[in-house]
């Protein structure tokens, strides 16, 4: 190192101390640069290989494996239809619940809880994260499945079923709804961490304000806080609605298995993540392997898509005129 | 002139005679009433005693300023006469307040928050537009029609000497402006409300002397529609522009007069060291 009075005397200490830090300044840059490469080298890796994989599945059905129905690994007859059908469904119903509820709780946890309760009830929260997505799956067929069939089902069947198809299904309690269901709690402490941060980081002086104005409490946190917070709470949705899309094993048991386009929530059917799960075991043929990776190739296809949009929302919605009242 | 000391427990008699501006009756106020009579006021966050029995009456359309070392209470005693405080929670108020005859603590806390409106340390505009910012109270109030909203606009900027500086970009984000007219857009938005009391918290601490200059030159301009109650650490600014100032130290209040006589001849030896730069 050069020292601070060889610095004064003479340039030449300096000279070397500032190249050193130049080749180190080249080192960092070229690690750092070279992680980046291999990250996007992964990615397009992954898309390689599905593509490969694909491949005769995509020659033989082309995009039409997109829009149809029908498996039939016999006559190698596929169409991803349903599958798609229902990831969106059992995503967006699991966005739903789990969107509501973990948006009060945010608000709850932050706003409304008295603080020595709001560290052990996050901390609580944060736990269903850590639980593994098989005991999650467990616990939805041996547990929450009957439950649903014995309460919610058969009181959708009996009250809405007349009245609306879509809930007029048999209560097997393994299906869409169970699915959906199980999907919602494990999206839970996603939104609710999430949205807390977001909540927290609400300026004191944004909410003084509006108390100052005379907002009531509820009207803070409606009016100042959420619409300040929303960036972050819409972050926090986006990456549930990327594990929604994707979560394979939780849904792959609770889902029930079905070939079908689902006519009402309480059916058996599949996801692209648990059709794949489900029924790699059956593989039977080349074509059958191909149609799966093909799901496969889809699936990564919505999620690369949503997260685009994802981005593209958030940055519009960042804007300075953003904040809504 | 009678000097109120935080000890005594009864309140001398709000002195009359030479007391501020003419007083005349608008909009329905009690002429002459003091706009807060605190008697015996103590304050806790959890056990700690952040005030100790407060008595002082804040007359009506002048400028009354808290002075006071950091710590010493005058933030928090400003916060009690709009119950700010209770955004924290663990607080206690003990001891009465009145504004006007009524007991402020039985006041709903939405009227209260209107007839007393507050002006903040850190200028905190919403991140909307300069007019949405002003008819933000007003809008949740009740309904308005677009023009009264707009007279509403312009009368509130004008109190607040912001009106010709963002005259021409009202549509355009508050958060564009500089920290000094962000804070006269916080006492705009707090006016539009057109409250009997403005509560400043330390309003010029973040401003350079220009923008400090212009807020407090709109400060004495407001003495003649409702009263004033500023915290400062300035005291230049306590005797510019306060009629009446007060000295708290360490949660009492040492001393409350006119400010003439708080800044020239202070009866107490607490407020002598402080004002001439001894301590604090």
């Amino acid at each position: 190192m050069a020292t601070a009075t060889a610095d004064v005397l003479t340039s030449r200490p300096q000279n070397e101390a500032r190249s050193r830090s130049n080749r180190g300044d080249q080192i960092y840059l070229a690690v750092v640069t070279s992680i980046v490469w291999v990250v996007l080298a992964i990615f397009a890796g992954i898309f390689v290989v599905l593509v490969t994989g694909a491949w005769p599945a995509f020659k033989r059905f082309g995009l039409g494996f997109i829009v149809h129905t029908g498996w039939d690994p016999v006559h190698l007859v596929f169409g991803a239809l349903p599958f798609i059908v229902g990831t969106v469904l059992v995503a967006v119903g699991a966005m739903i619940l789990a969107g509501g509820v973990g948006l009060l709780t945010a608000v709850c946890v932050t706003e409304v809880l008295p603080r020595w309760l709001q560290g052990p009830v996050t901390w609580l929260i944060e736990m269903l994260a850590f639980i593994p997505s098989v005991v999650y799956g467990l616990f939805g067929l041996l547990v929450l499945a009957p439950l649903l069939q014995r309460t919610v089902e058969m009181w959708l069947m009996i009250h809405l079923g007349p009245r609306i198809s879509f809930f007029n299904g048999a209560p097997y309690g393994v299906g869409y709804l169970s699915a959906i269901v199980i999907l919602a709690v494990m999206l839970l402490p996603l939104i609710v961490t999430l949205s807390r941060e977001a909540l927290i980081l609400v300026p004191r002086e944004i909410k003084e304000a509006g108390y100052g104005l005379g907002l009531e409490r509820w009207s803070v946190v409606w009016h100042i806080s959420v619409p300040f917070a929303r960036n972050g709470i819409i972050g926090a949705f986006v990456l549930a609605l990327g594990r929604a899309l994707g979560e394979t094993i939780a849904v792959a048991m609770t889902i029930g298995g079905g070939f079908e386009l689902p006519k009402t929530i309480m059916d058996q059917g599949y996801t692209l993540a648990s059709v794949i799960a489900n029924e790699f075991n059956e593989v039977s043929s080349n074509m059958y392997l191909s149609a799966l990776i093909y799901c496969g190739l889809i699936l990564f296809v919505i999620t690369v898509i949503v997260n685009i949009l994802a981005y593209f929302i958030v940055r519009r919605l960042s804007g300075i005129h953003g904040f809504k009242a | 002139m009678s000097l109120i000391m935080s000890a005594s427990p009864k309140l001398p008699q709000a002195s009359v005679p030479d007391m501020g501006p003419n007083l005349t009756s608008i909009d329905g106020r009690d002429p002459g009433k003091p706009a807060f009579s605190v008697s015996n006021l103590n304050f806790y966050y959890g056990t700690h005693q952040a005030l100790d029995e407060i008595s002082l009456m804040i007359e009506d359309r002048i400028v009354t300023a808290l002075i006071g070392p950091s710590g010493c209470g005058k933030s928090t005693f400003l916060r009690t006469l709009n119950r700010m405080y209770e955004v924290v929670p663990n607080t206690r108020a003990t001891g009465s307040i009145l504004l006007r005859s009524e007991d402020l603590f039985s006041i709903d806390l939405t009227q209260l928050r209107r007839r007393v409106g507050m002006a903040f340390q850190t200028a905190n505009p919403f991140p909307k537009s300069i007019f949405d910012n002003v008819t933000y109270g007003p809008k949740i109030q009740g309904d308005f029609s677009r023009a009264e909203l707009s007279d509403l606009v312009e009368e509130s900027l004008r109190r607040a000497a912001l009106w010709d500086e963002v005259k021409d970009k009202l549509h355009k984000s508050a958060l564009g402006l500089s920290g000094g007219q962000q804070q006269r857009l916080c006492i705009a938005r707090a006016l539009a409300l057109k409250p009997e009391v403005l509560l400043l918290d330390e309003p010029c601490s973040a401003l350079d002397p220009i923008s400090t200059a212009k807020i407090e030159e709109l400060i004495v301009g407001l003495k003649d529609t409702c009263a004033i109650v500023i915290v400062t650490h300035n005291m230049q600014q306590a005797a510019r522009v306060a009629d009446f100032t007060g000295f708290f130290l360490m949660g009492k209040l040492i001393e409350f007069d006119r400010s003439t006589v708080i800044f020239e001849k202070p009866k107490r030896k607490e407020t002598e060291d402080y004002i001439t730069g001894r301590f604090g």
